[in-house]
């Protein structure tokens, strides 16, 4: 059996089904190991203090958001060249994902900026990348809900997330920038934290678990888009009415 | 942990969330997409 | 019988102005949008010169992006709807080539009015004499690539029903950095500072822009014709 079977969706939705209870496993693992030592192990910083507890979800969800924001423009870009139908449903898979954990990045910062620079929202350069990239997942995912073929609905929204992807480094340098210029005077900056390995090891175990925690939900999410986007087809149909 | 407890526990409890809503959201649609599934095929008998 | 793709581009190019003249009402609301967005900040913060004059480039730059927007769904739902653009499609020339003269032509309905309007509207913000030649240039090299960005937006979101709407959310958070470093152009030259960075960027992100964003367009057009 070569890459193009596993590729297709027949032999993908088992596989993905048998795959799923380990992913979770691992995942639940993973965050339970990574949650103690965050709560209880980890020192509190010597200049953040105990809220650098609050890093341990931040920073993990924040390169979760970029990192799924990667995966979904790659798998849109195989989509369009290779016509992979597996890389179309992973692409779509991946956006709400993504925005969530856009989402609690931007809040978790929030929660941190208020306690360490006395306020809920600083313009501060990758709170505002990270907010724009918010609004690109958002853009990704409104195109797709507008179009109702799935095919066109893919193809679209794959050309959107590679422009995305391109424009994702120069947003970000241009808001470096931009902040380097208008540093609020009200926030003060830290300096450049090397980071103890006490609280690198929360953090690194936190971030693998989002991301088999990623791999789990995004399965759970091709499965079911498999599931309508196949429904013509007479394996479907044997796989539901058996059931029934 | 001090002055911070109320900020960090809402940081996790909103990770809970996430995490909860990301798990919930699939599992529950795989439900309606079942079920729909199933009225589809009983409505037209002859799958091709 | 075929013609040579310059012709065919440039006959894109004098069809759309000559379409977009014959309607000149339709032409001009964008700069009438950006005229009243302007008009709209001193009612809003207060008619002091000096605050007016701090948030000029940014207001200034935001109208331009907001006006840019506004004009992009007529940059391809008319050759949709009567079918120009699938005979686009059918030529032998390359689609991208087309389509770039295409863009162009909007430019130069929406972008170009805007360079040569935007100082008439500075001085109304108060904006600095010493100023008004980085508006105009950060204009010249920054309002191509908006139309060249949108030009993705409007192929993607053709004949979906609330495109308007769509259309803003899928191109202005791509806006940012052309937004970023052309206010800054502008704030920069206010406070007598080097604006060269600025403008080596703008064009940076021009040549860009007029590199990848006509494949991606036409790759656009092709989903969205299929």
């Amino acid at each position: 059996m070569n890459i193009h079977q596993y590729a297709s969706p027949k032999t993908f939705y088992p596989i993905a089904g048998r795959l799923i209870p380990w992913f979770a496993a691992v995942t639940a693992l993973l965050l339970a190991v990574g949650l103690y030592q965050g709560l209880f192990v980890a020192p509190p910083d010597y200049q953040q203090g105990e809220s650098v507890r609050i890093m341990f979800i931040h920073v993990p969800a924040a390169w979760m958001s970029m990192f799924i924001y990667v995966v979904m423009a790659t798998a849109g870009a195989m989509g369009l060249i290779w016509n992979v139908k597996i890389a179309e449903v992973l692409a779509r898979s991946c956006a709400p994902i993504g925005a969530s954990f856009t989402l609690l990045a931007l809040v978790t910062g929030s929660l941190w900026g208020k306690p360490m620079w006395g306020t809920w929202w600083a313009w501060d350069a990758r709170i505002t990348s990270e907010l724009i990239l918010f609004f690109l997942y958002v853009g990704f995912m409104a195109l797709q809900a507008a179009i109702d073929d799935p095919k066109r609905a893919a193809r679209a929204a794959a050309i959107l997330a590679l422009v995305g992807v391109v424009n994702i480094p120069i947003i970000h340098f241009s808001v470096e920038w931009w902040n380097t210029l208008h540093q609020p005077a009200s926030v003060g900056r830290m300096g450049k934290p090397t980071i103890h390995i006490s609280l690198l090891i929360p953090l690194l175990l936190m971030a693998i678990a989002f991301t088999t925690f990623f791999v789990t939900v995004v399965l759970a999410r091709m499965r079911n888009e498999i599931l309508e986007r196949e429904r013509h087809t007479t394996w479907v149909a044997e796989l539901i009415t058996k059931q029934s | 942990m001090g002055q911070y407890t109320t900020y960090i526990w809402a940081a996790y409890a909103l990770a809970a969330l996430v995490l909860c809503i990301n798990v919930v959201l699939p599992w529950r649609r795989s439900k309606t997409v079942r079920r729909q599934l199933e009225e589809y095929y009983r409505l037209n008998r002859e799958p091709r | 019988m075929s013609v040579a793709l310059l012709p065919a581009v440039l006959c894109v190019i004098r069809r759309d102005l000559t379409v977009a003249l014959r309607r000149v009402q339709d032409a001009l609301t964008p700069v009438v949008f950006f005229a009243i967005v302007v008009a709209l900040f001193p009612l809003g913060v207060g008619p002091e010169p000096q605050v007016l004059a701090t948030l000029a480039p940014g207001v200034l730059w935001v109208a331009a992006l907001l006006s840019t927007m506004l004009s992009l769904p007529r940059l391809f739902a008319n050759d949709y709807t009567d079918g120009t653009l699938e005979q686009l499609l059918l030529t032998p020339h390359p689609l991208a080539v087309l389509v770039l003269g295409k863009i162009f032509a909007h430019w130069l309905l929406s972008g170009l009015p805007l360079v040569l309007l935007a100082p008439l509207f500075a001085l109304q913000l108060q904006l600095p004499a010493d100023a008004m030649p980085a508006l105009v240039l950060s204009l010249l090299l920054g309002t191509p690539v908006l139309s060249l960005l949108g030009a993705v937006g409007a192929a993607l979101t053709l004949g979906l029903r609330g495109g308007g709407v769509l259309i803003s959310l899928l191109v202005l958070p791509l806006y940012t950095p052309v937004l970023i470093f052309g206010a800054g152009s502008v704030a920069s030259a206010v406070m007598g500072l080097d604006t060269e960075a600025y403008f080596s960027l703008l064009a940076a992100f021009l040549v860009l822009a007029l590199t990848l964003t006509p494949w991606a367009t036409s790759a656009a057009l092709r989903v969205s014709l299929d």
